[in-house]
């Protein structure tokens, strides 16, 4: 598989950089620069047109932060000044700094020596490929949707890639990475009577133009399943067994025990599992996990966007929560360690403690042991979205599809869409069967509250818990 | 840098015609917790958004266009630019779309009125801003926990190859703000509140903090949402805005080429029932709002249009792409709109047995199948003289079910979206019990 190349854009003003922050390590403790050069396409395919662009998610620029008498600043910018770089950052900075008098001051921000380079692997390279015949992978694809029925009236394909490349220089680290991650989606509307239903399938992974294999692969089942979703009726309200798939069992992971332990939500009080670390919170059958490292989808990394190498880290071990997701500033506030996970959804806007993939671990069971077993409940598949509630662990997960479970088997009624609602620590403990089925899926974005958004992936097994269902 | 892309654009001599949207922006952000500033950053960036497109011919000799839409940085080199230029001039000259124009020069866009933040540097305003979103935190019951402060200053410019150079600037702020309450022997309880603003409308911030810190102070006292079959919910605010925004989605262009639109020109949006008559036109402006745009991505000058008049869908609003496709003139993509007031007055609404929605975990209104709904974070229960606070369960429902029914108040206020009805009472949703 080839590997992505370094940016030559980072490499060229890698020297200036460097330059810049060993002149104002003179003037500040803490001194560090990120330095971003991140391109990508998009083709969309719809019956009337085709449509192609960059991705929104393309950024070039530089964020440098400070510290000083431990006020912490940081100046994004995204045009090289003619004269010395380090004079003009100091500009940006100092007013910063004078306008943070009654500020917080930190602990030293810690910069110990690092330094790595990492290319992702892809297998076809998107921007080598013909832009001609990417678009007719998913005119197949789109058309076939389309022509399975004509009570589906809308149907596109579309596929992004993004080449992410990343420069962090500090006086003691020096540390590059260049990815390729790519997502798809089949869209379908389809009418029936007064009602209309929208159907999606994603793709996604660290890889190429590969995935439009995946895409028109997928167009016949994904035809059925938008037709079966014009027959759904209305939920009625109650609480009921379920079994999620791997999508919904990712999105749990990542409301539930995702965002509830952000640090930066430890450190301003807006997290209550602050006050459960080290106690149980969930069944005994789930272990949890969220990192760069260690697995190989669109959260991956070498280092994220404070220069802190990628961890693993397991948040809840056999049902008992063991640890948080870090970002440097939170983890010097709370004396925590960081575990690589401050990141920005772009040079910028400024760095949270956020997750990458997170994942509950396989269990033993079979994913047609968990249907068996129930009496009357739904199987919840297609997520559409989640929120969390950390300091009130109150969850809500939007689902698309559910099927009806009658004495163990599918019974064929399905119900769209449904909202799942219910107390955290009521839903993991309730959980009684994990099945040894693992994926992972990268195609949605992370929002704190509701911006800054990041690439992550969730994921896991099929599980059988109980939720309240609207 | 336009010329230089101009001059590049020349010198490739494939395009047949371009779009140039050039943005400056500098802003301060301030993050504060509790009182206490916890950082505090400056953004100053410059982009170029460009697009190329490329004529052809169909197979039945039929004109065709092509366009390909890429982010040009400030630190582009002379041979990148040269390089991104020819490959999105080889992805549009495949694409066989049907041909449409692009924005002609026409009206010259109005003058911008006044803004308060003018004339001064922006971390001089932060202070004022901070002020006023504090201000309603003593004696209501509750603090704030957090608060994130923006504030930009954006100056953009239009350009293309038929002649099109519009160019305005504009003040867009946000802040967001999580609010707490708390009591002996309860466990402490938040909130999320978010506010957009173009103006230093002090008033305004504070008054959507007050809101959010007496309803921090209600949702610690609530009490489970119970069973309550076949009461219809009010929506107030934001949440009103969204549910009724299910209209505003309807007249969008786009949506009737892709044939994905509930409706078709000239169907009533309503039905047989008590329902009010639904009025609603997209404008470009709203004082205060940092959505409110003179003009379109496309450089179209932007004027009101009525789209949804005496309950029938009349006009359409859109860019000049889908505009052409449906073979109607250019309404440019109009931001923001108003919708009149219904014949209720909102104390009416409320005679009524209800439960009134005032925060959702995340609420949905899904502009293609109508479906909405969420998890309450809180509610009232009004039965007569009685208000509840409830809290938890959810409430899903659609808009297609309640077609000619949704009652709107006789009130209007302003919203991120809108200027329209301050509630509107939906009969046909389905609650489901927190416990």
């Amino acid at each position: 598989m080839p590997a992505c190349e370094q940016s030559a854009f980072l490499q060229s003003v890698a020297p200036r950089l460097v330059d810049a922050v060993a002149t104002l390590e003179g003037s500040y403790p803490y001194i560090s620069v990120l330095a971003t050069d991140s391109t990508g396409i998009k083709y969309d395919v719809t019956p009337g047109e085709r449509r192609a662009g960059d991705s929104a998610w393309c950024e070039r620029g530089f964020v440098f932060r400070a510290q000083k008498d431990g006020a912490i600043v940081e100046a994004a910018f995204n045009e090289l000044p003619d004269g010395e770089l380090a004079a003009a950052v100091a500009a940006m900075l100092d007013p910063l700094f004078r306008a943070s008098s009654g500020a917080r001051r930190y602990p030293a921000l810690q910069d110990g020596p690092a330094g790595g380079s990492w290319s992702g692997p892809y297998g076809v390279d998107p921007f080598g490929a013909d832009p001609d015949l990417a678009m007719d992978a998913l005119s197949r694809a789109r058309s076939a949707v389309q022509a399975a029925s004509p009570e589906i009236v809308f149907s596109s394909a579309r596929v992004e890639s993004m080449r992410v490349a990343k420069l962090f220089v500090s006086p003691m680290r020096h540390l590059e990475q260049a990815f390729l991650w790519s997502q798809a989606a089949l869209v379908a509307v389809g009418k029936r009577g007064g009602q209309t239903r929208e159907n999606y399938k994603s793709f996604s992974g660290l890889k190429g133009f590969e995935i439009l294999g995946e895409v028109e692969a997928a167009a016949p089942d994904f035809a059925a399943e938008t037709l079966e979703l014009l027959g759904a009726s209305r939920i009625e309200p109650g609480e009921y067994d379920v079994v999620m798939d791997p999508d919904l069992t990712g999105t749990l992971a990542h409301e539930a025990f995702g965002h509830g332990v952000e640090t930066d939500m430890f450190a301003k009080g807006r997290a209550k599992a602050i006050e459960y670390l080290g106690k149980k919170v969930a069944s005994p059958l789930v272990t949890m996990f969220d990192g760069a490292a260690g697995v190989e989808q669109c959260g991956t990394y070498l280092f994220d966007d404070e220069g802190c190498l990628a961890t693993k880290t397991e948040i809840i071990k056999d049902g008992v929560l063991v640890s948080g997701l870090s970002d440097a500033q939170s983890a010097l506030f709370l004396g925590y360690t960081p575990t690589g996970n401050g990141r920005r959804q772009a040079y910028d806007h400024k760095a949270y403690a956020r997750m990458t993939n997170t994942y509950f671990q396989p269990g033993t069971s079979s994913r047609e042991e968990l249907i068996a077993s129930v009496k009357y409940g739904w199987l919840l598949e297609k997520v559409n979205s989640g929120m969390e509630d950390p300091k009130n662990w109150g969850i809500q997960l939007v689902v698309l599809l559910g099927r009806e479970i009658v004495d163990g088997r599918l019974s064929g009624k399905v119900v769209s869409p449904v909202v799942c609602s219910g107390y955290v620590p009521d839903v993991l403990s309730a959980i009684t069967m994990v099945s040894r089925d693992f994926s992972l899926s990268g195609s949605g974005y992370c929002g704190k509250g509701y911006k800054e958004y990041v690439k992550v992936s969730a994921g896991g097994p099929y599980v059988k818990t109980r939720m309240r269902l609207g | 840098m336009i010329e230089a892309i101009r001059a590049a654009l020349l010198k490739d001599g494939r395009v047949d015609g371009w779009k140039l949207v050039e943005t400056a922006s500098s802003g301060v952000e301030w993050y504060l917790s509790g009182h206490t500033l916890d950082s505090a950053r400056s953004v100053e960036t410059k982009l170029y958004a460009l697009v190329v497109y490329v004529d052809g011919m169909d197979a039945e000799g039929k004109k065709t266009r092509g366009a390909y839409a890429t982010t040009l940085m400030p630190t582009i080199s002379p041979e990148e630019l040269a390089s991104t230029i020819g490959r999105s001039v080889r992805a549009a000259g495949g694409m066989r779309n049907p041909w449409y124009p692009l924005a002609e020069p026409g009206a010259v866009p109005g003058a911008q009125p006044g803004c308060g933040f003018d004339g001064r540097p922006l971390a001089e305003s932060m202070d004022g801003l901070r002020e006023a979103l504090y201000r309603p935190e003593e004696g209501s019951g509750a603090n704030i926990n957090s608060l994130e402060l923006f504030l930009t200053r954006k100056a953009t410019r239009i350009v293309n190859s038929n002649g099109v150079d519009v160019s305005w600037s504009a003040y867009s702020g946000y802040v967001e703000f999580i609010v707490n309450a708390s009591a002996a022997g309860r466990e402490e309880i938040e909130l999320f509140g978010e506010v957009g603003f173009s103006e230093p409308d002090y008033g305004r911030l504070s008054s959507a903090v007050a809101l959010r810190l007496r309803q921090a102070a209600d949702r610690l006292a609530a009490v489970p949402t119970p069973a309550v079959d076949g009461l219809p919910v009010l929506f107030r605010e934001e949440l009103a805005a969204a549910l009724y925004g299910y209209w505003f989605d309807q007249t969008q262009a786009q949506a009737a080429y892709e044939k994905t639109s509930a409706f078709q020109l000239g169907e009533s949006v309503g039905a047989a029932g008590d329902g009010d008559t639904v009025e609603l036109t997209a404008i470009p402006w709203l004082r205060g709002n940092p959505r409110s745009s003179p003009c379109d991505a496309d450089g179209v000058v932007l004027a009101p249009v009525r789209c949804i008049v005496g309950g029938t869908l009349k006009a359409l609003r859109g860019p000049v792409k889908y505009m052409s496709y449906l073979g109607f003139a250019d309404s440019g993509e109009l931001p923001l709109f108003e919708m009149a007031p219904g014949l209720s007055g909102t104390a009416d609404l409320e005679a009524r047995p209800h439960l009134e929605a005032a925060a959702f975990s995340d609420f949905f209104v899904d502009g293609t199948t109508g479906d909405f709904g969420g998890e309450l974070r809180l509610g009232y229960l009004v039965q007569g003289e009685k208000r509840q606070a409830v809290r938890g369960g959810s409430i899903t429902g659609s808009m297609v079910d309640n077609r000619g029914q949704v009652k709107l108040s006789r009130e209007l206020e302003t919203f991120s979206t809108c200027r329209g009805p301050a509630a509107c009472l939906v009969p046909i949703a389905t609650v489901s019990p927190a416990e």
